[in-house]
């Protein structure tokens, strides 16, 4: 028995005259650039000298280490199109691209083969429309499903108004997103149907993950990668970036903590003292990020504060009170460029307390020794030689978002780069790092602040449809079991219906549709690549073209907008997002014009797209233009790209331009940086405003579990796995190294419940129970366990509980407690599988 | 377009014999030559082509078993519990580690099935990977890919797209003999390819 290596003996060249696209990769908030090269099968490959390959590479000669180039056998596949004809296609990342030059993740690095093929484990795609048929889906046209889809919403808006129509949707870029797919989403449900029952793919609202950060005026991209190669300082504050944001952390923080940055730093910076920069890493874990981290910087110039879980409020707070004690703040752009600072000193650096109080406190509730909370304060804002002002750039991600207190954490972390003047010159920033990429652009949806939480209403019984698009709540949402119980329940009572309706009209399945939402059922809809555990569930199932298979646009971290260009047709009759929100509104246009009901026909006109670039263009001409050099008269959204078109996408290749896109002397321009040259922050003054709060403790809802079971329970993403392995299942490279969800427990621990590296154990609380496997570690702290969320064989949002931040509706996904049950173990995976630790690996 | 040097005979063993070690191996002609006269037919470019488990991958099929050579990479009295030898296979542009890891492994091969080998090379961007005795681990300078020798040299964690190509091994005579890889090796299109 040995580990899975690819059938493939060899792998062909492209050939010199092989078709060339340029794309991104789809997954993470990076977004590495690729470069496809396409040609026949059957025709000639490329051969070894250069000018025999497209890639122009001397392949007779042994490649050099990094420079050298390499094609994967996860790097090849061969699809077919809709007209018959098979393609090889090589997927490779381009090695000038100033996002990743040349860097390829484990996930970008093997999007050949996650492509659908007809004959690989890819196969698995959905290719046609399915309606609900006695007691199974059945596939069916798109003029049968939509029209039943149609139907039944204009039923559901007519008779008991648009807020009966639910919806869960992606908004984020990349696959399964994007600009243009965004946009259509925002049409239909907010122009069009115009309900307000609304929730995003990874929380049950209708909300921004960041609000503490924008209502500060400080919008949560505002710095380039290129910060992270100058920076003095580096803080990743709830993130494990060389997991989770890999490419940025290995190709533009490692050179800088290795030093190689310096020479570019001098260049840039005469007269001030340069080194290779220090990080701070905030985490309750030790992570892969900590220990690369070491590896790559030394370990004095790494930071770790392991900080007890949720506790980032008073951590931080602390870190500022000892930075305005020692005078290191930036007064002169505390000064000239914010607002509030009074506030933050009172409630957040309780300046009416003594020091050293301040600092047990601390100690107290987050477990960091007072030393490290100074050293800490130090690296992040003593100035250097000089009195020159430290380059500090302070990056946040979901241990934050999903933390104990949403809203505070990220003001928190916010504010201390206002008090240290971190923000609007090169090697600082405070943002988040992104898990997907963004893509956002759409109408406004009209929703209330703190948003309508979801996952209750419909619980309760609230709503006849629910339309999920490109996302999996029966997997991913907060205590995760109440949603397949409401997808179960109130789906039954519709399949029942549906059941015994046999070879009838549509008229007859509408009003059996109609008579169980009238009863407590739920008409759920569902649109998405696979058929996954939510669509499942579903009545109606719209099948969707995935990344590659329609051109897309996104942006990334520092907001660089590309062109993803199409590189191959969607399986069998699959349609992008937009194309099939489209159909359903000229649905609606139709029977609501039929009946003379001109207002609301008009609600859905206009949707009559062909191609994508349409959807963008439009989307993009919703944004007011920012007109003007450095000055912004309308700072509007920073995704901003009016006048930009796929032409001008395509001639500025894999750079594209940075958002927001300005319009200077008649020229399209991007946006390096945010708040530079005095562009202001977001807010009515153009000053940044501070807020200050207090540690807050943890909600009722997860003191209620934590009382009760033994472990602190988080959980978060595992490199080698994409959210709910969508993909991976059918990637044997992936899925045999997670079979099931890993759940790292402590070697402590474990002792204590007889559990072995590679066992399975059961985890369990009051809202559910998932079923993992046992990775004993040192990496995560005694009576805490980290789980891989969203693992399709077993969710960690079963154990989650149903509290959101009630500022802003947005889930502690990274806070509960469970029990752990051993269940045993099974040979084929304990025996067969790694259980190194993987912070035992540098 | 593949060629490969012209290997000189070796006496044949027992165990190549048992293996029925293909007649080009024995007989030391190249592979090129070997096709020819197998009737696979000369000049055409030879491509991706193994069809396995019911994957046509390529434009072609070719032989699905190259003729990797037979060679002695070691002496198994020479290797030492706890500390890694080096080789290389299939030919000199590919370093191989060679580990005597003192406990039963799968594939392991010798008196305590405890024997292995793997590509030096890492699979995410070619620098050449060292070994971690106190931990075990196989871990790449770079950027920090790893692989668990004990488990068929598996991805433990990191950013190479396969798991560490993997040496086939045979104990002869008190020597460790290897027959052929599991897995390409970083930079290669095939294994058995001829570079400069």
């Amino acid at each position: 028995m040995t580990v899975y290596h690819s059938a493939k003996t060899s792998i062909p060249l492209p050939p010199a005259g092989a078709q060339k696209l340029k794309t991104v990769c789809h997954y993470c908030i990076v977004g590495c650039s690729y470069d496809v090269y396409k040609w026949p099968v059957g025709s000639p490959d490329g051969g070894p000298n250069p000018g025999q390959n497209a890639l122009g590479v001397d392949f007779t000669q042994a490649q050099q280490a990094v420079a050298g180039t390499w094609i994967s056998p996860e790097q090849h596949t061969v699809v077919q199109e809709r007209d018959g004809t098979r393609y090889n296609l090589v997927i490779v990342p381009n090695k000038k691209a100033a996002v990743n030059g040349g860097l390829a993740s484990v996930r970008g690095g093997t999007l050949a083969a996650s492509l659908y093929a007809p004959d690989k484990p890819t196969s698995n795609r959905l290719g046609y429309p399915l309606v609900y048929r006695g007691r199974d889906q059945t596939p069916t046209t798109w003029e049968d499903s939509a029209e039943l889809v149609a139907r039944v919403v204009k039923h559901s808006i007519d008779n008991h108004g648009p807020d009966s129509v639910f919806m869960k949707f992606f908004d984020h870029g990349g696959g399964g997103g994007g600009f243009e797919n965004n946009w259509a989403v925002g049409r239909f449900f907010f122009d069009g149907i115009k309900t307000r029952m609304l929730s995003i793919h990874n929380r049950p609202a209708y909300n921004s993950e960041v609000h503490g950060s924008r209502d500060m005026g400080v919008p949560e991209l505002n710095n380039a990668y290129l910060d992270a190669e100058l920076a003095d300082t580096i803080v990743l504050w709830g993130a494990n970036s060389y997991e989770t944001q890999s490419n940025y952390y290995l190709h533009h923080m490692v050179p800088n903590l290795r030093g190689e940055t310096a020479q570019r730093k001098r260049q840039l910076f005469p007269g001030e003292a340069v080194r290779s920069a220090k990080m701070i890493v905030a985490d309750p874990r030790v992570t892969t990020t900590v220990a690369t981290a070491r590896a790559a910087a030394g370990r004095d110039n790494v930071l770790h504060l392991q900080l007890k879980p949720g506790t980032d409020i008073a951590l931080l707070n602390a870190i500022g009170r000892v930075v305005l004690e020692n005078d290191w703040q930036d007064q002169a752009f505390i000064g000239q460029r914010t607002e509030n600072v009074d506030e933050y000193k009172a409630k957040g650096l309780q300046v009416g307390r003594s020091i050293g109080d301040v600092l047990a406190e601390a100690e107290t509730i987050t477990g960091v020794p007072r030393a490290d909370i100074q050293k800490a304060a130090s690296w992040i804002a003593q100035p250097k030689q000089g009195k020159k002002r430290r380059r500090t750039l302070l990056h946040y991600e979901k241990g934050m978002i999903w933390g104990l207190k949403n809203y505070e954490n990220i003001s928190s972390i916010v504010s201390l780069a206002l008090l240290t003047g971190s923000l609007g010159k090169p090697g600082t920033g405070c943002s988040r790092l992104g898990g997907h990429q963004e893509g956002y652009v759409r109408p406004d949806s009209h929703t209330p602040r703190p948003a309508t939480y979801i996952d209750p209403l419909l619980a309760e019984g609230q709503g006849r449809v629910f339309w999920v698009g490109g996302c999996n709540p029966s997997i991913t949402t907060l205590n995760a079991q109440r949603m397949r119980d409401v997808l179960e329940d109130r789906g039954n009572i519709v399949r029942r219906a549906l059941d015994d309706v046999r070879s009838a009209s549509i008229d007859d399945q509408v009003k059996a549709i109609i008579q169980a939402v009238d009863g407590g059922g739920l008409f759920i809809v569902v649109q998405d690549l696979y058929r996954t555990k939510t669509a499942e569930k579903a009545h109606v199932v719209f099948p969707a073209a995935a990344w590659g298979e329609s051109p897309m646009t996104s942006i990334n971290g520092e907001r660089r907008l590309r062109l993803y260009e199409q590189i191959q047709d969607p399986p069998g009759d699959a349609r992008p997002d937009w194309a099939i929100l489209g159909l359903v509104a000229q649905k609606l246009n139709q029977l609501y014009q039929a009946e003379g009901n001109a207002t609301m026909a008009a609600q859905f006109s206009g949707f009559d797209w062909t191609t994508a670039e349409q959807v963008f263009v439009e989307g993009g001409n919703a944004f007011a233009p920012i007109e003007g050099a450095a000055g912004y008269q309308k700072p509007g959204p920073i995704e901003s790209y009016t006048g930009v078109t796929y032409g001008l996408l395509r001639r500025l290749g894999h750079d594209g331009i940075q958002t927001p896109v300005r319009l200077v002397s008649g020229k399209l321009q991007g946006t390096v940086r945010l708040f530079e040259n005095g562009n202001p922050f977001r807010t009515d003054s153009g000053k940044a405003r501070f807020k200050g709060f207090a540690w807050p403790g943890y909600p009722a809802e997860v003191k209620a579990q934590l009382d009760k079971y033994p472990f602190f329970y988080t959980n978060g993403r595992i490199n080698v796995a994409w959210q709910t392995m969508y993909n991976d299942v059918n990637m044997p490279f992936q899925s045999e190294r997670v079979p099931l969800a890993w759940l790292e427990i402590h070697p402590d621990d474990a002792g204590g419940l007889q559990v072995e590296a590679g066992d399975l154990v059961e985890v369990f609380n009051d809202y559910g129970a998932a079923n993992a496997v046992a990775y004993v570690t040192p990496g995560v702290r005694p009576g805490m366990v980290f789980m891989q969320f969203a693992h399709p064989r077993g969710t960690a949002n079963s154990v989650t509980t149903p509290y959101v931040d009630p500022a802003t509706t947005i889930p502690y996904y990274k806070g509960s407690a469970v029990g752990v049950r051993k269940l045993g173990s099974l040979p084929a995976i304990k025996d067969h599988l790694s259980w190194i630790p993987v912070v035992d690996t540098v | 377009m593949e060629t490969e040097e012209p290997r000189s005979s070796t006496p044949v063993t027992q165990g190549e014999q048992d293996r029925g070690v293909s007649r080009a191996r024995r007989e030391g002609i190249s592979r090129r030559k070997f096709l020819t006269l197998a009737g696979a037919g000369g000049g055409a470019v030879l491509v991706a082509g193994a069809a396995v488990a019911g994957y046509e991958i390529g434009t072609s099929s070719r032989p699905s078993l190259a003729a990797f050579p037979a060679t002695t990479l070691a002496r198994l009295s020479d290797l030492k519990v706890g500390q890694v030898s080096h080789a290389r296979y299939p030919d000199d542009h590919s370093p191989v580690m060679i580990f005597k890891l003192g406990k039963t492994v799968p594939d392991g091969v010798g008196p305590n099935s405890d024997v292995v080998a793997y590509s030096s090379i890492c699979t995410h961007l070619g620098c050449t990977v060292t070994w971690k005795a106190q931990t075990g681990v196989i871990s790449c300078p770079c950027h920090f890919s790893s692989f668990d020798p004990a488990r068929g040299g598996i991805m433990i964690v990191g950013h190479a797209t396969t798991n560490l190509p993997q040496v086939m091994l045979q104990v002869e005579d008190g020597k460790l003999v290897a027959t052929g890889m599991r897995g390409l090796i970083w930079g290669r299109q095939t294994n058995l390819q001829t570079l400069r």
